[in-house]
């Protein structure tokens, strides 16, 4: 023991800077080259401990996680494990227009008046509201005058920054600091942290930045640029949709992170403002980071107003007229891999809603090999597509693929650009948009998004009876693989489940009557596929195969995610925290509801949110599936259990 | 640095007990391996599963799978599929948390990781070559769950057995009263003589602060054994007193003391708080509105409420404040009455919005049934298993059918999965 200790000191606290095993590999290396007398034991640190910290470790392809909060959660100690501020590799320009004393009308606490010359550029990092007092600007693919109205951007540092740029002389512009409360996530989460404008230069929620140097906080920053070749795309499809009678159903196809995202929000800005309609359909196709709602959910929205901001700041509901939910489904999983038929049923169902007298814009997955891409040539004629925009580089046996099915489907290439570095791993960007998702408060009909920052734990949750003669939930379904039904109640609690309503009115659900007729053997009735676990939770066994079965789209939707807080199981209630309208989720009283998990991610934010919040330490009584690091392995004290396991027990079979 | 982490199981002793039934330590015969196989499976889904739990799980359903009616090559698949993602994961672990440009070889990494090279070896003959026969995967299957039990399970920290803290209570309260009848002795001397700011007082407040958190030794039923010892046995009510007549002389005593423990002993002043709206539940044989003791309680209680609370952080005040307001609603009585009255005066609007029609309605629906007893509890506990309901709104016309969907009234104030 004395040894291992020895060695343990001789690496010390290797926390980021080399890893164990770095460690192990060089002391070895070493030793064997300069000393060779030097017995390895006082060298190589504990093989044990080594196994140990792996042992401790998840495998499941998640393994860029995101930072916990430290124990004694003291800002400046979370501020330091999270906050490493970066210095910018390349000064970048961001702004041609300079503040002086001629263009800049007025200059307040909230707000700032300024005039461009024709051409000049301005960007800004933050929150504001933009209202064109004379002239025209572009912002994001989109074209704002005087009567635009005031309209809300969203830029943090997360995202490339939209550049405000005059179209004509004399322009004049007002913007004024904005409280949405998106800023107060940060409270709750790492993730959120020193992202938004710096308020310790500005006493707004935006700062304007001349180079991407200028940033107070010395983050790496990317500005927004549409490129000539995405802005010739942009504008023939803008034009083809102004002129043809039916018009473009428009999806860009590329790999991961090549910008089809921006692609499509800036399509979705400059249909807005060059076709007279002002609107256009978003089929929202990509589980894994959706554009306008949280990952899982596939969707069809109606884009009525220019998008402005990142995913995480404007999810879609079916009340909100900018952003308006159509119709939704949900795979519960943030790729398709584990359902692709299910997948496309949900994609064919929400086309069938689509308004034909409006463009439609795809948002395919970044998924573009193998299974991925025989889903992209699918979807590509199943829906109709005219316009695959493709954005390069991408495999030519795919492009070859998705041109063959339709002679009249038009290609439009964007080569290759150089790619930017991304701030947030995907699955910190999913973590965002999820807990973005849950903190929004109901939308208003009009005006702008608001977001609660207090921690999930604290908000009032739903109180639903899952038995009893009229039970709010009929049936949980697992998509994917399920638990055996014994664990149910334990693989629910506090994760994350959607919320989806069946067409059939509750009045016609009937118990299965003993004398099974040939109608109630009916295979599609899910009534009949209903078992209950030992706490009376209602769940759909899986078929005959052990397949388990999914809701059929056709016959529902998906209305929102919730998380399950808990689950009383003396009052056969379940807990839930979900962002649906108060009228809305009381309304599920007259309708049959099933709750489906399946494959979400883990929602660890919320365990930590008041953690991080600073409110309560781990030793305040319970607090389920946290525990302070260092319970088992090398960090912590040691507790070796005496007796071995007795080989023979364990390896018979009785 | 001591950090958090997520966990599938929502406490160690349930990682603990599974250990238990895989590794067959159990003292009784039946065998709790397909229950454990099972319960790990699930937490699989709930994520975040250390793959040393996962392997262990794998390999022991293996073991369990190993029965006649199936076929040899069925058999041999398991053994090899549980056998394969054992030995990958560790490597595709190790090979991650390595972050070398060049990533070692399985060989390499398991040789740092102290693995036996044969488990790599196996690896390879079963996904590249034939499936290895059943004898030689049964004995690999051997040497690895007893190579996980030495890198993993041998190592698990033992929960606390709150059996032996609740044994220990006793003897921790007699030892607490005598530190704290000392205390008080010596503070009341101190009063007379007027010398209460004296530093020799507020070091002895200090020492005595000292003595009574090291006598907790953190753990959380002690510091509830505190709180409780300092109301139950009257330790902070003066000897003599008159009804309606003030406390400040005790408040004088008691402050610095309380306020120093309540800094630095998390969950003191919840405890406390606690303790104090127990005592007020308390029947006596005396008339409620006269009873001097329940007067002191209640006041003790708005006084820590107003003053002694400014030590903790505003959220938590925050859920001290409807904790007390939620029970004055569900134990209707004349103090209760008077102190939730009192609290709703004194705090912010959205507070009052939230409770005061609620806190009305409960002394009118206490008056109409006169049956009504006052039961005895300690609120915000709950740590004996007990499931309480949160209160919930009936619309008056659904007043007699069952609501499926309804919002739970009044903030809540437990973490997330615990349902009180």
């Amino acid at each position: 023991m004395a040894q291992k200790r020895k060695a343990r000191e001789a690496f010390g606290d290797s926390k980021g800077q080399l890893s164990a095993f770095a460690a192990a590999k060089l002391a070895r290396q070493s030793a064997v080259t300069s000393s060779p007398v030097l017995s390895e034991v006082d060298v190589v640190p504990d093989r044990d401990g080594l196994a140990t910290a792996v042992a401790t470790e998840p495998y499941d392809g998640r393994h860029s996680r995101a930072s916990t909060p430290a124990a004694s959660p003291s800002n400046e100690e979370i501020a330091e494990v999270t906050v490493t501020p970066r210095k910018p590799a390349v000064t970048t320009r961001c702004s041609t227009w300079q503040p002086d004393q001629q263009n800049v009308s007025r200059d307040e606490d909230g707000c700032l008046e300024l005039a461009l010359q024709h051409d000049e550029t301005a960007t800004f990092i933050g929150e504001y509201d933009v209202e064109v007092l004379s002239g025209i600007v572009t912002i994001y693919g989109t074209v704002l005058q005087p009567n635009s109205g005031l309209q809300r951007v969203y830029a943090p540092s997360t995202h490339a920054l939209p550049q405000i740029q005059a179209r004509q002389p004399n322009t004049a512009l007002r913007l004024s600091s904005a409280t949405s409360g998106l800023r107060k996530l940060e409270k709750l989460s790492p993730l959120f942290r020193n992202i938004w404008a710096s308020q310790s230069t500005s006493r707004r929620s935006f700062t304007f930045l001349a180079t991407t140097d200028d940033d107070a906080s010395h983050r790496s920053l990317n500005v927004l640029e549409i490129d000539r070749d995405a802005d010739a795309v942009l504008r023939t499809l803008s034009a083809k949709t102004s002129v043809e009678l039916r018009k473009p159903r428009i999806m860009a196809v590329g790999a991961k992170s090549s910008g089809k995202s921006t692609f499509n929000r800036v399509m979705c800005n400059h249909l807005y403002s060059w076709t007279q309609a002002k609107k256009c359909l978003y089929l929202d196709l990509d589980p894994g980071q959706p554009e306008f709602g949280p990952p899982g959910r596939l969707s069809l929205v109606e884009v009525a107003a220019p998008v402005l901001s990142p995913p995480f700041a404007h999810p879609a509901s079916t009340r909100s007229r900018s952003f308006r939910m159509v119709r939704s489904h949900t795979i519960a999983a943030t790729t398709f891999r584990d359902d692709s038929e299910h997948y496309k049923a949900c994609a064919l169902d929400l086309a069938r809603y689509v308004d034909k007298q409006y463009p439609l814009i795809v948002n395919s997955c970044g998924w573009v090999s193998g299974l991925g891409a025989a889903m992209l040539t699918d979807l590509a004629h199943d829906l109709s597509i005219s316009d695959i925009v493709v954005l390069e580089p991408l495999d030519s046996r795919l492009i070859e693929a998705l041109r063959s099915p339709s002679s009249d489907l038009v290609l439009h290439r964007i080569p290759r650009r150089t790619p930017r570095p991304s701030f947030r791993t995907p699955a910190e960007s999913r973590a965002m948009q999820m807990m973005a998702y849950f903190h929004h408060k109901p939308s208003p009909v009009d005006g702008n998004l608001r977001w609660s920052s207090k921690a999930i734990s604290k908000m009032r949750p739903w109180v639903v009876s899952y038995a009893g003669p009229d039970p709010g939930v009929s049936a949980v379904a697992s998509y994917g693989q399920g638990p055996n039904p014994e664990f149910l109640a334990e693989v629910l609690d506090g994760s994350i489940v959607a919320i989806v309503v069946l067409n059939e009115p509750k009045a016609q659900q009937r118990p299965p009557s003993p004398s099974a007729t040939g109608e109630e053997k009916d295979p599609d009735n899910l009534a009949n596929h209903i078992a209950r676990t030992s706490e009376s939770l209602p769940y759909l066994k899986p078929n005959n195969h052990g397949i388990n079965l999914t809701v059929p789209p056709q016959t529902s939707r998906c209305l929102a995610l919730a998380l399950i807080r808990g689950i009383d199981t003396v009052r056969k209630q379940i807990h839930l925290v979900t962002p649906l309208p108060e009228s809305e989720a009381a309304a599920l009283m007259q309708q049959k509801v099933v709750l489906v998990r399946g494959v979400f991610d883990p929602p660890e934010w919320a365990y930590y949110e008041d953690l991080y919040k600073g409110d309560g330490s781990i030793d305040a009584g319970e607090r389920p599936w946290i525990s302070k690091k260092g319970m088992v392995g090398i960090e912590g004290a040691v507790w070796r259990l005496r007796h071995p396991p007795m080989a023979a027990a364990v390896g018979a079979n009785r | 640095m001591s950090k958090y982490r997520v966990t599938p199981w929502r406490a160690q002793k349930d990682l603990v007990k599974v250990r238990k039934q895989l590794y067959d330590l159990d003292e009784s015969n039946i065998d709790m391996r397909r229950h454990a196989v099972d319960q790990i499976m699930a937490w699989k889904l709930r994520g975040n599963l250390p793959h040393a739990v996962e392997s262990t799980a794998l390999l022991v359903d293996a073991i369990l799978h190993q029965d006649t009616n199936n076929s040899t090559f069925s058999i041999r698949a398991v053994y090899s599929a549980a056998f394969c993602r054992f030995v990958t994961g560790f490597c595709d672990i190790g090979r991650h948390k390595e972050r070398t440009l060049e990533p070692s070889s399985m060989l390499e990494i398991a040789k740092q990781i102290d693995m036996p090279v044969h488990f790599v070896a196996l690896r390879h003959e079963a996904t590249h070559e034939e499936l290895p026969g059943i004898q030689r995967l049964v004995k690999a299957t051997q040497e690895a769950l007893n190579w996980l039990w030495k890198v993993y399970w041998s190592r698990l920290e033992e929960p606390e057995d709150p059996g032996s803290i609740k044994a220990a209570l006793p003897v921790f309260k007699s030892e607490v009263v005598t530190v704290l009848r000392n205390f008080r002795r010596s503070r009341r001397d101190a009063l007379r003589m007027n010398v209460q700011e004296s530093p020799e007082q507020l070091e002895e407040s200090a020492s005595t602060c000292d003595a009574c958190i090291g006598l907790c030794d953190g753990q959380q039923p002690k510091i509830e054994a505190l709180a409780e010892v300092l109301v139950e046995q009257r330790l902070i009510l003066p000897s003599i007193r008159q009804l309606s007549s003030s406390l400040e002389g005790a408040y004088m005593l008691w402050d610095e003391f309380l306020r120093d423990v309540s800094n630095r002993l998390h969950g003191f002043l919840e405890a406390l708080v606690g303790s104090l709206l127990g005592c007020l539940m308390n029947n006596s044989m005396v008339e409620t509105q006269r009873d001097v003791e329940k007067e002191a309680f209640a006041m003790w209680l708005l006084h820590v409420l107003d003053e002694l609370v400014l030590v903790i952080a505003e959220d938590r005040r925050q859920s001290l404040s409807v904790m007390v307001i939620k029970w004055c609603c569900l134990h209707p009585g004349h103090w209760t009455q008077y102190v939730g009255q009192e609290l709703l005066r004194n705090s912010e609007a959205e507070l009052r919005a939230d409770w005061e029609d609620l806190l009305n309605a409960s002394v009118m629906k206490a008056r109409e049934a006169p049956a009504y007893k006052e039961k005895r509890g300690v609120p915000g506990g709950g740590r004996d298993g007990s499931i309480k309901a949160p209160l919930q709104v009936r619309d008056e016309h659904l007043e007699h059918k069952t609501v499926s969907w309804m919002k739970a009234i009044g903030p809540v104030s437990t973490p997330l999965g615990v349902v009180r």
